[in-house]
């Protein structure tokens, strides 16, 4: 019954990755202009013609798309269309693994910090404490990746001058490990981390006024016991679901922290796919975040059936992940 | 487990007591709520703030003081004479472009969610009212945006349009609207469609139906009113995501254009110019998270206020 309800979920990832491509592409290709004819980049007529001959922009929509797909799915993602021709592949092979060790450390740090800080508003609501960590929560949600990027970026570099209420640090140490990975990971771990901790929290305060619990309590099972077989268990169910939202964080979180601190990952590809329109980067890398994110989901999907079995039998849908994935 | 009888005892629809409409109601919850309130002060604060800031500042977000940056030797520092904030190097004063940028953000936050109402609830209506085959489509096509980031799409929308004269309209503010609300309406649709779904079972609604009464009178007469209340707490928890989309929109140059300023492209610049004037990163920072802050804050009291279910349980 569970193998059965994954591999349906898993096969789901399919249409779901189509049709996103599908939409990308007719956003990217339906819009006028091209990465050769805007403003800093005038080429003649014929070099024009020739380009978008090569590049088989003078197809109709369908061919183009299609053409397009056969190519990706042999693993072929074409030459870059922006000043020099490049393996779109081999650019994005170089980028990909700054990003991923940014974004899992990021994710780890968000996991690390916010489940505690959302139990800890939750079990200790109406204490110093409890307010203490849902003050954090909320600070944390105040600061979505760019801002906190430049905020550390100015705070905790010496040679910015002198900031209003800036730390000074030894110059090896900015210069170190610290400033290359710490920030960054800081920066993009900050909203994440908040809405975990959200998430933790309300999903505990919820099982907390359960009847089950309540029965728990006046059995007088000990506290510790209560809170691990009965709370803990239940709680972590809704935030599971929010994984992929989470990614989804992560990785537009990772364009902005990336151009920031000058890290050579896949966001700063991203990014400066977008500034040149090279169209032939930008789909590919849409390509790879919107598989990674429907695998995620999938992954998520099927977690969730292992914990709950009503999900797999479609008694009872998963529970909608949070706005703004 | 005290407290949380207590709380039940506070909840008025266990208490039966006297209603006076459900909009009287739900505003009387969000008012009794911390969090709401703060959120309300936070919100109203910005809006009073961006509207009357403009009028008090003596500079425009682009007059440049060039004389006086000539005068310092580069760009004011914060506290400098007629410039609390400072200016950026082309003299421009930081006050009053952060203030142009909360006019933005505010701007882009309310327009981009009249969008998402506007796609969000007609798609929503007709898939869960119509079923069979356009639900299926509608809804399968609402998936494929929603699994995907919302922020890449708004960004793909954006750069795929970036180069257009329509992008030019004020600024670029027409476009970020749309680029936003074109994919932030799953949300909202999904929400009125599972509404419409269960409303349809009712009792009453099957009544309406089995005597006759047209079905655009009993969606727009029982449905939609019944579905007021969640599509107001979409709405208010879709504002701050709506500014985050924006700023980020800014600060990546897809947004909205000199010389008007963005709180993200304010943020991009001050990045840019980390060296030379440190100052100019930290306003629009502050800003942008006080805004954050305060329309979750909105969110969640919104949410409390209309979901008696949800708020017993906080």
């Amino acid at each position: 019954m569970l193998v059965g309800y994954a591999i349906r979920r898993i096969l789901w990832v399919v249409p779901i990755v189509l049709g996103a491509s599908i939409v990308a592409f007719t956003i990217m290709h339906v819009a006028p202009g091209s990465p050769w004819n805007r403003e800093g980049r005038q080429l003649s007529p014929e070099m024009v013609e020739r380009l978008t001959a090569q590049f088989g922009l003078d197809q109709p929509l369908p061919v183009q798309y299609l053409v397009w797909l056969s190519r990706i799915v042999q693993g072929d993602f074409g030459l870059g269309m922006s000043t020099d021709s490049y393996e779109v592949a081999e650019l994005i092979g170089h980028a990909i693994g700054p990003t991923l060790l940014l974004g899992v450390s990021a994710f780890i740090l968000a996991v690390v910090v916010g489940v505690p800080l959302g139990l800890l508003a939750a079990l200790r609501q109406r204490t110093v404490v409890g307010h203490a960590a849902t003050g954090l929560a909320l600070l944390g949600m105040a600061a979505p990746a760019f801002a906190l990027a430049g905020f550390l970026q100015v705070v905790f570099t010496p040679d910015y001058g002198a900031p209003p209420g800036g730390f000074t640090l030894p110059p090896e140490f900015v210069a170190g490990p610290v400033h290359d990975w710490l920030l960054p990971i800081v920066a993009l771990a900050g909203l994440p981390m908040a809405q975990i901790a959200r998430h933790t929290k309300g999903s505990v305060l919820e099982v907390l006024h359960t009847d089950y619990v309540r029965t728990a309590h006046s059995k007088g099972l000990r506290e510790g016991h209560v809170l691990r077989v009965h709370l803990l268990r239940n709680a972590a169910i809704p935030v599971v679901t929010i994984a992929g939202s989470i990614l989804a964080l992560l990785i537009t979180g990772s364009i902005v922290v990336e151009r920031v601190f000058d890290i050579p990952g896949l966001g700063s590809v991203y990014y400066f796919a977008i500034r040149g329109r090279d169209y032939t980067l930008l789909m590919a890398i849409t390509m790879i975040y919107a598989v990674v994110v429907a695998v995620a989901n999938a992954v998520v999907d099927i977690t969730y059936g292992v914990i709950d079995p009503r999900i797999r039998d479609g008694s009872r849908a998963a529970p909608e992940s949070m706005p703004g994935g | 487990m005290a407290e949380v009888r207590a709380a039940d005892r506070r909840d008025p629809i266990d208490h039966q007591e006297l209603s006076r409409g459900f909009w009287t109601d739900a505003f009387g919850r969000l008012l009794r709520s911390p969090a709401g309130v703060a959120g309300l002060a936070i919100v109203i604060g910005l809006i009073v703030v961006a509207v009357v800031g403009p009028i008090v500042v003596p500079w425009t977000y682009y007059e440049q003081d060039i004389p006086a940056v000539i005068a310092y030797g580069g760009p004011l520092p914060p506290l400098s004479a007629g410039h609390v904030l400072g200016t950026d190097s082309l003299g421009r004063d930081l006050l009053a472009r952060t203030l142009d940028g909360a006019q933005v953000s505010l701007t882009v936050a309310l327009v981009a969610q009249l969008v998402v109402i506007a796609i969000g609830v007609p798609v929503g209506l007709v898939a869960g009212w119509r079923g069979g085959i356009v639900e299926t489509g509608l809804m399968r096509f609402t998936d494929v945006i929603a699994t995907f980031p919302d922020l890449l799409f708004i960004v793909m929308i954006s750069a795929a349009i970036v180069d257009t004269p329509f992008f030019r309209i004020l600024n670029g503010l027409l476009a970020t609207f749309v680029a936003i609300g074109l994919i932030a309406w799953v949300g909202t649709a999904r929400l009125v469609r599972a509404q419409t779904l269960s409303l349809k079972q009712r009792d009453d609604i099957e009544a309406a139906r089995a005597i006759g009464v047209p079905e655009g009178r009993i969606v727009r007469r029982y449905i939609l009113p019944q579905a007021m209340g969640p599509i107001a707490v979409a709405t208010s928890l879709g504002i701050p995501i709506a500014i985050l989309a924006e700023s980020t929109l800014s600060f990546l140059g897809l947004g909205v254009q000199i010389p008007r300023a963005s709180w993200g492209s304010l943020i991009d610049a001050g990045i840019d110019a980390i060296t030379l004037t440190p100052w100019l990163v930290f306003p629009p920072t502050i800003a942008l998270g006080v805004a954050l802050v305060g329309f979750t804050l909105l969110g969640d009291g919104m949410r409390d206020a209309f979901d008696p279910r949800a708020s017993r349980r906080r």
